[in-house]
């Protein structure tokens, strides 16, 4: 392996080594110790976070995981000394390489951002100055560094070749809002490497990104750490990403450490509840589907922030939960293998009962079609050019079934669900058919029943819901209109939908701002069942809530598919989260179906190279499986010619690709796909790949 | 970037089309006809028809119309009832004069506002903030008239450091000039700074809690150089766009402060003509008025979208 | 403290008859007392007909409050159901109302009222109408960005699926989002109202002879300040200087308690 610009060779953990030309001792990177961070809230200051200790070594990747508010991003953001106006530092130290970073005066703390820290994190599009080149800023920390002027250009084209930014020169002269998300990020990166820091510090830096997109970031970050040697403080809510790129892993809830340990341990041993729970209520595929097992959950809420609670922060929502949990807090109790836990009880962890229980929702299953989506197309207008957001889906979707619809952004996915509730008119010739007889394609000419037998939930809870309206209106008004009905059937009929998505009256009055994330989401559920529908669009229901509320939402739309026999078309990116919920599974790419089939035959394989692609993208894959795409999602308004994912296509076979388009045809009974390549020869070239 | 350059032009020219119609209307509504009042309520019928005749104010309004933007288009405003002379002419001279008064005007604020509302950012929520955003927005509205009065009571009465008036004596020098004009400018000032002022704040606060100031500043820049490049260059972006709306405002100041300060300005012309009822001069004063406006904003817009590389370059390359 | 003294002048306005020393509108008597310095009798002074200025500014008040007030109603609602109209249907119509309010917005305020008020002669009515049309234009402006982002959220979409007719999503939906934008454009409006009827009474423009108003009252007596003579001028100054900075600070409060 050649060594980076500057560095003698690779870094060895525990020996005399070099940084920056120097040598150290082989003392810790960072030491955080008794780290308390304060906010100040209307007048007061309240802890937000208290007893963060950890360590990282020299070349160690160490990974903070919790999920919304546990506070991993408020660590992060005192580690680099930038915390709000409104944020100070109450108590404790972090020190780099020795030093305290607390008390180094500015001229100090620069010196450090310059050489020996660096962050990268969440929105890359946002990170960037809007009105300066790209080679200039990155130009910046060579400056700083004192790298003299005229070797400036040099370096940066070489530390943008090193982040695999094709085409250096054209870049370094663009602004940075004519470049993809995927490649702002590598842009980052390589300003956050070029001083080859001692640490680098990733908050969510894959999260905004595309499936494929992540995977080559992450890759590109192992790659490089290990090249330079630099220790990594890697922060996610993603317990997948999490365990393939760290060595250590502390588990944050509610502002306090909930245990740490070497990563492997900490997931395949936990020794917290509440760890317990996070990984019980991942869909992984381990568990079976939705007709092997529910998801267990974590019930309750979040504490409020700075609230001071006596005993275990866990207590309330801790399934083995016990007096002393509620009067004394646990010390992180130290355990073998080098770990530690908060918990009163760490080895009863194995055996902690399930919350929910496991038997699934019985549900009969169907071979009627209710849906059938034919040649049907979707062309926008953008500025005089077509933008082909849909071009010939053939679909259909039974009763009771779960459908589930993958692809990245730029597929069509959601315009799809839109075609199909009637939003947005499909082009001439596209024909879409609810049981039997065919949907006008404008709202406006659908009549009530259609109607309301076509609902949809949206991502966003926030923004799904009016803020000024009550539960009881947002719910009562779709049932006036989709079910008609006087006050009191209206009225009844209410209280029986907030029922069946278990939220109680309590709830009857208060408006969406009183409501946490997952309880939004309910209402916004029981609002698409008001009219009793047939089929019920959730497009990406649970991205944007946390992990422990994801599960709970799947289970309940798990039992309402079972109980009124509603299907659903199931959007995701999430692969886990479509493989445990979907009895079919359609793949997606720019506009066009690639790939059709049941779920076990999708995910199980031999695949669609872009579908296996995705699959080997998700962080859950092993290593040495994994297939690179090259290039960027070409543009819905210029596709590429014949198969349009051709430009980026690992199996290509040849000029029939780059000429033909593949018809989406029936390889095998109830299985479609549209490639050159026949399913059998798929088999030997995926075997191979996988040994 | 030339697409963008003929639209927002093409717009421009509809916009004042528009306006020729609202004044045109808006002059048709003013009491009696044009020979009456030129004449008097006691000439006979018979003189003011044929002055109507003659002047031909007693066609069809819009024969009427069309004649009329067909020679200001070409120029040709008409003649003025009031100062018997060609509009033209009358506002030539008037638009140099409120020009000197106005450049000095915009020559104080925008420096002083821009600096007032860069250091109110800085020291968000401190005395200097207070001071500048308080101030500025009470200076505001107070109106032309008061403040001007105000001024005046105090440099030309009390004090007598400056002349009450604007307008200086013939061939005065420049400095001489600019010592007449400095009270009603000041007057225009005070009432401009403060909106600038402010949006230049909310722009700098903006850009101070941006994401890309907190990468320069995480990369380990000096905070001066973080203000300089990442802050002051996206925050004064949007302000470029709104100084250049503050001209409306300046001109109705204009009216008030010319009065106040018996200068010879547009502002002083308009009013004069609204007063007699001087159909022409009107017309044409609003005209002028409007379509200098339009040219501002559409040299504002196109300044902005050159400095905006997002428009200037357009998406993805 | 902005609270205090808008609500000083509003109390005056409706009550100032009642508090003024003297009859505001004086009799013809009074001619023989023109334009007496402040003394004990008349803590203001005289004006050039001999009325007290201290009663005159009192309920001057009046004057100015109720006609900007009402302006800024009248524009408020217009400019309310314009921008809820053009906001949520877009398209076509969106640019075509765009272009006319742009070119209504790019005449300078007073200049409109100038020429209105000319054909339109003294009359308070119509210096209502007059500035309550002129706001229309931005306050639908403002109203129209509000609905433009509100229209964007899933909600909307949610009512549309329901088939919910528009003018409910308009108006049930849509409109309780916006209002506190509405407030607090109404409070800053009020504002500007305040500015401008004063500069149109100023130039002569809109006010009814008699009427005891600041405006008018500094036009008539600002000749006389190079005589030494300036309580008639200072006094209407000073309140019209309290009263708008009260109403702005007012107004500068609501937009930042709503952001």
């Amino acid at each position: 392996m050649t060594g980076p610009i500057g560095m003698n060779g690779p870094i060895e953990v525990n020996g005399p080594i070099e940084v920056n030309g120097t040598k150290v001792s082989s003392a810790p990177v960072l030491e955080v110790e008794n780290l308390a961070i304060d906010y100040k809230i209307g007048t007061d200051w309240k802890t937000a976070v208290r007893d963060i200790n950890f360590t990282i070594e020299r070349g160690q990747t160490f990974g903070l995981v919790g999920e919304s508010g546990c506070g991993k991003s408020t660590v992060a953001m005192a580690i680099m000394h930038y915390l709000p106006r409104n944020g100070r530092i109450g108590k404790g130290s972090i020190r780099l390489a020795g030093k305290d970073l607390t008390r180094l005066s500015g001229k100090e703390l620069r010196q450090v951002r310059v050489n020996q820290i660096s962050m990268v994190y969440q929105d890359p599009s946002s990170a960037l100055n809007p009105s300066l080149r790209i080679g200039q800023q990155v130009a910046d920390v060579f400056d700083l560094m004192g790298v003299p002027r005229e070797e400036q250009p040099r370096r940066v084209i070489e530390i943008m070749e090193k982040v695999q930014i094709a085409d250096p020169a054209r870049v370094v002269r663009r602004y940075p809002h004519q470049l993809s998300g995927g490649m702002l990020q590598r842009v980052v990166i390589a300003m956050a490497i070029a001083s080859q820091p001692a640490l680098l510090v990733l908050d969510e830096p894959t999260t905004s990104l595309d499936a494929t997109v992540e995977a080559e970031v992450l890759d590109l970050v192992a790659k490089l750490r290990d090249e330079i040697g630099t220790s990594v403080l890697f922060i996610s809510h993603s317990l997948a990403v999490i365990r393939k790129m760290c060595d250590r892993t502390a588990v944050l809830y509610a502002g306090r450490m909930m245990a740490e340990g070497p990563t492997e341990a900490i997931f395949t041993n936990p020794r917290h509840p509440y760890t317990v729970g996070l990984l019980r209520s991942l869909p992984t595929p381990d568990k079976g589907g939705r007709d092997v097992t529910t998801l267990d959950t974590i019930p309750g809420f979040l504490p409020p922030l700075g609230a001071h609670i006596v005993g275990c922060v866990y207590a309330d929502r801790c399934p083995i939960v016990e007096d002393i949990c509620r009067e004394v807090e646990p010390d992180l109790n130290p355990l073998p293998g080098d770990r530690v836990s908060r918990c009163h009880f760490p080895d009863r962890a194995p055996d902690i009962p399930r919350t929910v229980a496991p038997d699934p929702p019985l549900r009969h299953r169907s071979n009627e079609t209710l849906i059938q989506i034919s040649h049907t197309s979707k062309t926008f207008m953008q500025e005089g050019q077509p933008v082909y957001a849909l071009t010939d889906i053939d679909l259909e979707i039974r009763v009771g079934e779960t459908v589930g619809l993958v692809g990245e952004s730029g597929s069509g996915k959601s315009t799809l669900a839109k075609v199909l509730l009637g939003i947005h008119a499909p082009d001439h010739g596209s024909v879409v058919t609810l049981s039997g007889v065919e949907l006008a394609t404008e709202l406006k000419a659908r009549d009530q029943k259609s109607i309301g037998a076509v609902q949809m939930v949206f991502q966003n809870p926030d923004s799904a819901l009016n803020r000024r309206h009550s539960v009881r209106r947002i719910i009562s008004r779709a049932v006036t209109l989709l079910r008609g009905g006087g006050r009191k059937q209206v009225d009844s009929r209410t209280k029986d939908l907030l029922q069946e998505v278990r939220m109680g009256m309590q709830y009857f009055n208060l408006k969406p701002r009183q409501l946490s994330g997952g309880l939004k989401q309910r209402v916004a559920i029981a609002r698409a069942f008001a009219g009793s529908p047939a089929l019920v669009v959730c497009d990406e229901p649970t991205s944007a809530l946390d992990v422990s509320v994801q599960a709970a939402i799947i289970n309940l739309l798990s039992e309402l598919q079972a109980d009124e026999d509603v299907a659903y078309l199931f959007i995701s990116h999430d692969l886990n989260v479509v493989r445990y919920i979907a009895d079919r599974v359609a793949v997606m790419y720019l506009g066009r179906l690639m790939e059709v089939g049941t779920a076990d035959r999708i995910f199980g394989g031999p695949h669609h190279p872009y579908t296996e692609a995705l699959l080997s993208a998700s962080p859950d894959m092993e290593e040495g499986t994994r297939i690179r795409l090259q290039g960027e999602i070409p543009a819905a308004s210029n596709p590429p010619p014949g198969c349009v994912f051709q430009t980026r296509c690992p199996r290509k076979i040849g000029e029939i690709c780059e000429t033909v388009e593949p018809v989406l045809e029936e390889a095998e009974p109830g299985y479609f796909k549209r490639c050159h390549i026949p399913v059998a020869e798929l088999r030997e070239m995926q075997l191979v790949r996988l040994a | 970037m030339t697409k963008f350059i003929l639209r927002r032009f093409g717009l421009a020219v509809l916009t004042l089309f528009l306006l020729s119609v609202l004044v045109f209307i808006g002059t048709q509504l003013l009491p009696g006809d044009v020979g009456r009042r030129i004449l008097g309520p006691f000439a006979n019928q018979e003189a003011v028809d044929a002055l109507n005749a003659r002047l031909g104010t007693d066609r069809p309004v819009l024969v009427q119309y069309w004649d009329w933007i067909s020679s200001a288009v070409t120029g040709d405003l008409g003649f003025s009832i009031s100062y018997s002379r060609p509009v033209h002419e009358l506002m030539g001279r008037a638009l140099g004069n409120s020009a000197k008064l106005a450049g000095l005007a915009f020559v104080i604020v925008v420096p002083l506002s821009l600096l007032g509302g860069i250091v109110a950012a800085l020291r968000r929520g401190k005395l200097t903030d207070r001071i500048v955003t308080v101030g500025g927005l009470s200076a505001t509205v107070i109106p032309e008239f008061v403040s001007g009065i105000v001024l005046i009571l105090v440099f030309a009465v009390f004090l007598r450091w400056l002349p009450g008036t604007a307008t200086p004596p013939a061939g005065a020098s420049f400095f001489t000039q600019v010592r007449y004009l400095i009270l009603p400018a000041i007057c225009l000032v005070l009432v401009l700074f403060g909106y600038i002022a402010r949006i230049t704040r909310a722009g700098v606060i903006e850009a101070l809690e941006a994401d890309y100031t907190r990468t320069a500043i995480l990369k380990g820049l000096p905070r001066s150089k973080v203000i300089r490049r990442d802050v002051l260059r996206n925050a004064l972006l949007p302000t470029v766009a709104v100084i250049a709306t503050q001209v409306g405002y300046l001109i109705g100041g204009l009216v008030v402060v010319e009065l106040l300060f018996s200068y010879q300005g547009i502002g002083r012309l308009l009013y004069d003509a609204a007063r007699n009822a001087d159909f022409p001069l009107l017309a044409g004063g609003v005209l002028v008025v409007g379509a200098i406006f339009q040219v501002v904003m559409l040299l504002a817009d196109l300044f902005y979208s050159w400095l905006n590389p997002r428009l200037r370059l357009g998406g993805h390359g | 403290m902005g609270a205090t003294i808008t609500l000083m002048w509003i109390f005056f306005a409706v009550f100032g008859d009642l508090v003024a020393p003297y009859n505001p509108l004086g009799s013809p008597t009074d001619v023989l007392n023109r334009l007496q310095p402040p003394s004990a009798e008349h803590w203001f002074g005289t004006d050039e007909l001999g009325r007290d200025v201290l009663s005159r500014v009192i309920v001057g008040a009046r004057q100015v409050l109720t006609v900007a007030i009402a302006a800024t109603v009248l524009g408020t609602i217009a400019g309310t159901a314009i921008g809820l109209l053009v906001g949520y249907l877009g398209g076509f119509v969106d640019d075509v109302i765009g272009r006319i309010l742009d070119a209504f917005l790019s005449i300078p305020l007073v200049i409109t009222g100038m020429i209105a008020l000319t054909a339109l002669g003294p009359n308070t009515v119509g210096v209502i109408v007059v500035i309550g049309l002129v706001f229309t234009p931005i306050i639908a402006k403002t109203v129209r960005a509000a609905v433009l982002s509100e229209r964007q959220l899933d909600y909307v979409t949610a009512a549309q699926l329901r088939k919910e007719n528009p003018f409910y999503i308009l108006f049930v939906e849509i409109l309780p989002n916006v209002t506190s934008v509405i407030i607090v454009e109404f409070t800053v409006r009020s504002g500007y109202a305040i500015f401008t009827v004063l500069s149109l009474s100023f130039l002569g423009f809109g006010v009814e002879p008699s009427v005891p108003d600041w405006g008018s009252a500094i036009q008539q007596h600002y000749g006389f300040l190079t005589a030494n003579i300036w309580w008639p001028v200072l006094f209407p100054a000073l309140a019209i200087a309290s009263l708008v900075v009260g109403v702005n600070l007012v107004a500068d409060a609501i937009s930042q308690a709503s952001e």
